[in-house]
């Protein structure tokens, strides 16, 4: 495809999807409205929407999406009056239909001609389902007037592509660059400046007075020009990046178009009844924190149907109407937007989320009791943790709120839960208004400049003595421990005196203090996402462009916290008094802390002492210094991986005879005998594994086999290697 | 065994002796530096640009190859040391001025170069690379006599190092 044509298909594409979503938006509304005319005037929109698809994928040669067009038209004619709604199922298969054309067209945009065989199909499913459409339903929807509107007035727009935006949006980087830049040749001139007049003044005999007057008044201009210059310069590249942020604002109601649709999806697909409420949706954010809310949201909608509206039957028991609400308020506080997802479901059961977590080995049941209601609500944002009976396509799976959490991290902001028991569960979700610049409190460690965001800052301090690692420190009248973040990094430690300084970030986690060498202050700087390849390094979230040229990255706070816990060794339980003297200690690494807890909980369970490692560097270091009598390792980690450090291992004399059990989620012929090759004495697929299978290997390759469960003992011979 | 089936096998065998033939493309000009003493190439498409190494940052805890990141005309650009990557025998940063930008299409990254040659023309053809294998390395070439492993950024950076 040539440029030029390319160009135009890009346009036709946008066009498309933006038209897709109209019809999308207002089907979704002439279900709701109770009005003959203005579903008509919807369906008049939609029919407009069709027939210019219609024509654009003509011009394009799209012919198979030009007749898809001329049946959603066809399909449509029996409701054009407004007389009743398109049934939900005809509705449903017409946004399926527009789904499969949508693909099509980015599959032409990408190159490939090829004709989606499924649009034909799609588009004689319509024609039947509109010619057989239901008659209307007796009672009309009982429903509130559209919470918005697709009609706007026409205004006079340029379309620019988000590339070309972002484009000029790194020359505004650039150029804030050089104002900083320049700022710093400005002070350092003031303060030559200000040394040339002191020389001057101090030695006046090397000029005349007259001279020595003339040179000091010129200094003095310059300094004062310069000063001037640079103001102006800062006040025009304010204007322009003013302007700049403006044109990426983005109404958050372009958020909502795919929730609408999703939370009719999900109750066609339950059997339930439910709408979505919006408030708020003029609110304007980033287009890239929109971007980062995109997933979260429909997450949530998805999951407040799936899981959290009941049944109509269940809502009419509970004193309910029987359509259930989800209902999403935006509301912009200074720079920060909170978002609140609420329903007036079940809420969540915390029964049900106690007993996941004894499940899943992360508390014991006495531990579990004590939890309260927001401690047990956080549990659900631990990857792979859900509470789920039976698992949909969409939700259930555990693998939603920790991402949810994750998504929101990246672009600085924060997600919490609330919930009341028969009442409904209201998510929090916080962003920035805009990623442009970000306040930071920087600092050094290692050498290396690191930065913070600033909300994320509760206190930040310098110590005129170094301390330890691990000290505390008293945050209202509670010690919190310190770690060192150069050892949570693996970077050299280099404290000098006066130079250590503390830092308190709060995360959602709570509280987490750590060391650094160096406070260097509060800093503006231009926020941008870190290259792709560096994305494994969860501890850096972003990159902030210090405005002289250097890169500083910003820390993630969470990260952190999972680093500090996998390296700081809890006390061992006191033993019980049945428990054997001589333990045998087991190795886990693995760099999940879930997956850490898990092992370690259940092998301590069963009588073993244990030791636990986030990557095979640190599971080796282990090895030297601690007796170690089994390890237990997953295959993918960072730094060394569980192939590397098995290898590592039966390369020294004294562990060739330790048994490895190598842990990973491909459950092949070919991975297990690639674990073998590298030396494991066992291999456990993740996905088939449990932990009673875990411990049954660990039994057998201890020699304990025969004893009874619950007794990490071995004969004391056998287990002094 | 029959005459023909004996005259086709010895066919089929003079075939498989032969030597591979050479690939040809369109490809004869390549930007070409050096690093830890071998000269490398790279397609001209596959070229944003090159700079002088300033203002190179570390990033903390990141493996070995990742030389630091650096900011090229607005973007952040992960400076790959290939040395470190492939494990060749290492020389100090002190000694690598400059930087060369490269893309699949849709990512950037940067390499470390000792010296940037410019744009040459090759002696001949590209062949395939039968060196010894190299993630990223896929054809070989002469430049003035002295072999130039020619390196397909597409290649690299789908290499499982370079993903997310």
């Amino acid at each position: 495809m040539d440029e030029a044509l390319q160009q135009v298909m890009a346009v036709f594409a946008e066009e498309f999807h933006e038209q897709s979503q109209a019809i999308t938006q207002a089907l979704l509304e002439v279900q709701r409205s109770p009005v003959r005319n203005e579903r008509k005037a919807l369906m008049a929109g939609i029919f407009r929407q069709a027939h210019s698809i219609k024509g654009n994928a003509g011009t394009m040669g799209l012919k198979d999406v030009e007749s898809l067009a001329h049946a959603i038209e066809t399909a449509l004619l029996e409701f054009r009056d407004g007389q009743r709604p398109p049934p939900p199922d005809f509705v449903l298969a017409l946004l399926r239909s527009l789904d499969l054309a949508h693909r099509r067209v980015q599959s032409q945009r990408a190159g490939n001609d090829a004709e989606e065989p499924l649009l034909a199909e799609a588009g004689a499913a319509l024609l039947v389902a509109g010619a057989t459409a239901a008659e209307p339903e007796s009672a009309s929807p009982q429903s509130l007037e559209p919470t918005h509107s697709t009609r706007s007035q026409p205004r006079e727009t340029l379309r620019v592509s988000l590339e070309r935006l972002t484009a000029l949006d790194r020359k505004v980087d650039d150029l804030r660059e050089v104002r900083a830049a320049l700022e710093l040749r400005a002070q350092e001139l003031h303060r030559l400046c200000a040394s040339l007049a002191n020389q001057l003044h101090r030695f006046p005999n090397g000029l005349d007075a007259q001279a020595s007057r003339a040179v000091h008044q010129q200094l003095d201009r310059v300094d004062r020009r310069v000063a001037a210059d640079l103001a102006d310069l800062q006040g025009h590249l304010g204007s322009v990046e003013e302007e700049l942020r403006m044109l990426r604002m983005v109404p958050a109601e372009t958020l909502f178009a795919p929730l609408y649709r999703a939370v009719f999806e999900q109750a066609r697909n339950s059997g339930k009844s439910a709408r979505l409420e919006v408030a708020g949706a003029r609110v304007s954010l980033d287009r890239r924190v929109l971007d980062e809310l995109k997933d979260p949201l429909l997450h949530l909608v998805r999951n407040s149907v799936d899981h959290g509206i009941e049944s109509a039957s269940e809502r009419l028991e509970a004193g309910k109407p029987p359509e259930g609400v989800v209902t999403i308020s935006v509301e912009q506080r200074g720079a920060q937007v909170v978002m609140i997802l609420a329903d007036d479901g079940r809420g969540l059961a915390l029964g049900r989320i106690r007993a996941r977590a004894v499940e899943k080995g992360l508390f014991t049941e006495e531990c579990c009791r004590d939890l309260s209601a927001d401690e047990l609500h956080e549990l659900l944002f631990i990857p792979g943790f859900s509470t789920a009976e039976s698992l949909t396509l969409t939700s259930g799976r555990g693998i939603g709120l920790d991402v949810v959490r994750e998504n929101l991290q990246r672009v600085g902001g924060s997600v919490g839960v609330t919930s009341v028991m028969g009442q409904g569960t209201r998510f929090s979700l916080e962003v920035p208004l805009t990623l442009a610049t970000a306040q930071v409190l920087a600092f050094e460690v290692g050498g290396i400049t690191m930065t913070l965001p600033l909300h994320q800052v509760a206190r930040a301090e310098h110590h005129s003595t170094t301390r330890s690692l691990s000290a505390t420190l008293d945050l209202g009248g509670q010690p919190l421990q310190v770690h060192s973040l150069a050892a949570l990094l693996h970077l050299p430690e280099r404290p000098g005196p006066g130079q250590n300084a503390v830092v308190v970030a709060e995360g959602s986690e709570g509280p987490f203090a750590f060391h650094v060498e160096r406070l260097l202050g509060e800093r503006e700087v231009v926020i941008r996402p870190n290259p792709p390849e560096l994305g494994k390094l969860r501890h850096l979230s972003a990159s902030a462009a210090m405005g002289d040229g250097r890169i500083a990255f910003i820390l993630n706070v969470r990260a952190l916290v999972e680093r500090a816990q996998a390296m700081t060794r809890l006390p061992e339980p006191p033993a019980p008094a049945a428990a054997p003297r001589a333990r045998l200690c087991v190795l886990v690494a693995d760099d999940s802390v879930t997956t850490r807890t898990v092992h370690r909980n259940s092998l301590r369970a069963a009588g073993f002492e244990v030791r636990t490692a986030a990557d095979g560097e640190e599971a080796l270091r282990l090895l030297h210094e601690v007796r170690i009598d089994l390890l237990v390792s997953d295959i993918h980690m960072p730094r060394l991986d569980g192939l590397g450090l098995t290898r590592a291992v039966r390369q020294e004399a004294d562990f060739a005879s330790l048994p490895v059990i190598l842990i990973s989620s491909l459950d092949s012929d070919e991975a297990r005998s690639i674990a073998e090759e590298a030396g494991a004495s066992a291999y456990l697929p993740k996905g088939l594994y449990a932990r009673s299978a875990l411990l049954a290997e660990v039994r057998r390759l201890l020699g304990l086999a025969d004893l009874d469960e619950g007794n990490g003992q071995k004969p004391v011979e056998s287990a002094n290697r | 065994m029959g005459r023909n089936s004996a005259a086709k096998l010895q066919a089929l065998t003079e075939r498989l002796a032969a030597p591979p033939p050479e690939v040809r493309t369109d490809v004869a000009l390549l930007t070409v530096f050096s690093r830890g003493g071998l000269l490398y190439g790279v397609a001209l498409s596959e070229v944003v640009g090159a700079a002088r190494l300033r203002d190179l940052s570390p990033i903390p805890d990141a493996l070995p190859w990742m030389a630091g990141v650096v900011s090229h005309q607005g973007e952040v650009i992960t400076l790959v040391d290939l040395v470190a990557f492939w494990g060749l025998p290492r020389r100090g940063v002190a000694d690598l001025p400059t930087y060369l930008v490269v893309t699949d299409g849709v990512r950037r990254v940067g390499l470390l170069v000792e010296g940037l040659l410019g744009v040459r023309e090759m002696d001949g053809p590209l062949r395939l690379y039968e060196g010894v294998a190299s993630v990223g390395v896929t054809r070989e070439a002469l430049f003035e006599g002295a072999p130039v492993a020619v390196l397909s950024v597409d290649s690299l950076l789908r290499h499982a190092a370079f993903q997310p």
